[in-house]
């Protein structure tokens, strides 16, 4: 369980590490969006690049990333599969036995493909370089200006931060449930289906029994603090932006507009 | 049949920026058929020690020899379901491991899994209920209704039905009042002398060690670094001084008394004892 790389922060020192938080959801959302305009494998080359460089950068490991992305396998493999099946356009590449495959059907699969690896790297170096709690920070301040349309940006961020808060908790806690029923024979591995969900149940109800009552407790030390969501509060924390952040937001702009131009094809 | 840990080193999340090695080279064999305390200070790696007993945690390096199994770094090893048959391991606060509808069907769960007749899983278990000190009419209630300390006994219940050879319990008193505390310690004494169960009892309650187990082990900075049995762990003054431990109160009473300059001998580790002696001291005076 200790191995999840995905949505993972990674302390370490480097200049991504200490850009402000707000200007690197910024540029997320930014590069994101390059992701979806459509330029053909050029673009995505050239994007690969921009993204892996940005991971030396970050001095993440690339195994850390490919980690990260091991759950999308599965994933990508049942889109291969439908894909196959359902798209009939291009010319036949393979023809086994009448089964045709046809050019579309793989060119789709792997525009996706690596449509899904970028973004799930670009979003790993945001959660890998940023603390939680910094990135809660950054939302509501992104969020704040929304405030005029009823946005209630304080509480948003303080649900996403307990939220973030708690995963490391529950993960700790499934370890431990999992471990304690494996000590009374339950086996995730082998045995048969009816087995293997009486596995699942036995793992999922104690969890689910902790989760309220952790919530409960939660709530009732919030109260006990007398928090009130619309109380106007000061922070400890106070984020800056410093040229390195503009200058960030300005270089994924450009990409923007490259990838733009190259889609139109200028 | 030993329980024996070679060289075992553990290391957590290896590779990553959070490794950190909460065992370094741990030595130690553990004697069959006695009650064995394990202490140690929090995060001393205790608990860390105690997975590997059932292959909870492969060890990073060395070799642990548990009954007829030796589970070496490195390789995978097959078949654990066997092993954790035969060692049962209790957690610390057990009672959030509660999952069934019913009391009996929660306890039912682990025999069941070994592959327990349904009949003689039953049987197991009303018995392993009587043993933990509830009654049949517990059986059919939902785990979910008892008090803290009763889901406690129900998940302790759970593995006695496994009937393992080997009874490893993490902190088992932890968060219960003095009453229960003390009748859960004498459930395990009952399983060890009746029931002829390797006991091994991780703790902080030198009151426990004193008067419930025969060997204490303690870990330091994810080593062991002594073995020794409880009463001549606890004569020797200084090694206590020297590893920060607060002996329990009758020897702390003990000592106390003899720096007064009373004439007691150091054999004493029970209240009756030391009350008959210092009344023989007391009258001698007169």
């Amino acid at each position: 369980m200790n191995n999840i790389a995905l949505g993972r922060y990674m302390p370490l020192n480097s200049i991504m590490h200490r850009m402000d938080p707000r200007a690197k959801i910024l540029a997320m959302l930014g590069m994101l969006t390059a992701i979806f305009i459509p330029t053909g494998f050029t673009g995505y080359g050239i994007m690969a690049v921009i993204i892996v460089s940005v991971v030396f950068m970050s001095k993440l490991k690339l195994n850390f990333l490919i980690r990260a992305m091991k759950p999308m396998m599965f994933m990508l493999m049942f889109l291969m599969i439908i894909n196959i099946f359902v798209l009939k356009t291009g010319y036949v590449v393979v023809d086994i036995f009448g089964f045709k495959i046809y050019s579309d059907a793989i060119f789709q699969t792997l525009y996706i493909s690596i449509r899904l690896m970028l973004m799930i790297m670009i979003t790993t170096i945001l959660t890998a370089t940023t603390k939680p709690l910094d990135l809660t920070l950054g939302i509501e301040d992104l969020l704040a200006p929304f405030k005029r349309f009823k946005v209630p940006a304080h509480e948003i961020a303080m649900m996403i931060s307990i939220a973030l808060r708690f995963i490391p908790t529950l993960i700790e806690e499934t370890d431990r449930i999992m471990k304690a029923q494996a000590s009374r024979g339950v086996d995730l591995a082998e045995g048969k289906f009816k087995e293997k969900i009486l596995a699942i149940l036995s793992l999922i109800v104690p969890l689910f029994v902790s989760s309220f009552q952790r919530a409960e407790d939660l709530a009732d030390a919030m109260e006990a603090r007398g928090y009130v969501p619309q109380a106007r509060r000061t922070r400890y924390k106070q984020l800056k932006r410093t040229w390195k952040d503009n200058v960030m937001l300005i270089i994924v702009l450009i990409i923007i507009l490259t990838m733009i131009a190259l889609a139109i094809g200028i | 049949m030993p329980i024996a840990f070679r060289q075992v080193s553990y290391e957590y999340s290896p590779g990553t920026p959070f490794a950190y090695g909460a065992l370094n080279g741990v030595d130690v064999e553990i004697t069959e058929g006695k009650v064995t305390a394990i202490i140690g200070a929090t995060g001393s790696g205790k608990s860390t020690l105690i997975q590997h007993l059932n292959a909870l945690l492969l060890p990073s390096q060395g070799e642990v020899e548990v009954l007829d199994r030796t589970i070496v770094a490195g390789v995978k090893p097959k078949q654990l379901k066997s092993l954790r048959q035969n060692v049962g391991l209790v957690f610390q606060f057990p009672e959030y491991q509660l999952f069934e509808e019913t009391i009996l069907k929660d306890i039912i769960f682990g025999p069941i899994n070994f592959g327990v007749e349904p009949q003689e899983a039953e049987l197991r278990s009303l018995h392993a209920l009587n043993v933990v000190g509830l009654d049949e009419t517990y059986a059919e209630k939902s785990p979910l209704d008892l008090s803290g300390g009763q889901k406690r006994r129900v998940a302790i219940a759970g593995i006695l039905a496994i009937d393992p050879y080997v009874l490893v319990l993490d902190e088992p008193t932890a968060g219960l009042d003095p009453q229960g505390s003390k009748s859960m310690m004498n459930l395990f004494m009952t399983m060890n002398r009746k029931y002829a169960k390797t006991v091994l009892i991780v703790t902080h309650d030198m009151e426990h060690v004193l008067t419930y187990c025969d060997e204490v082990v303690v870990v330091d900075k994810g080593k062991v670094i002594l073995k020794s049995d409880v009463k001549s762990f606890f004569k020797d003054e200084s090694l206590l001084d020297q590893l920060n431990i607060c002996p329990p109160k009758v020897v702390d009473m003990r000592r106390q008394l003899q720096k007064a300059g009373m004439n007691l001998s150091d054999d004493i580790f029970d209240i009756e004892t030391l009350a008959m002696a210092i009344a023989k001291e007391v009258n001698g005076h007169e």
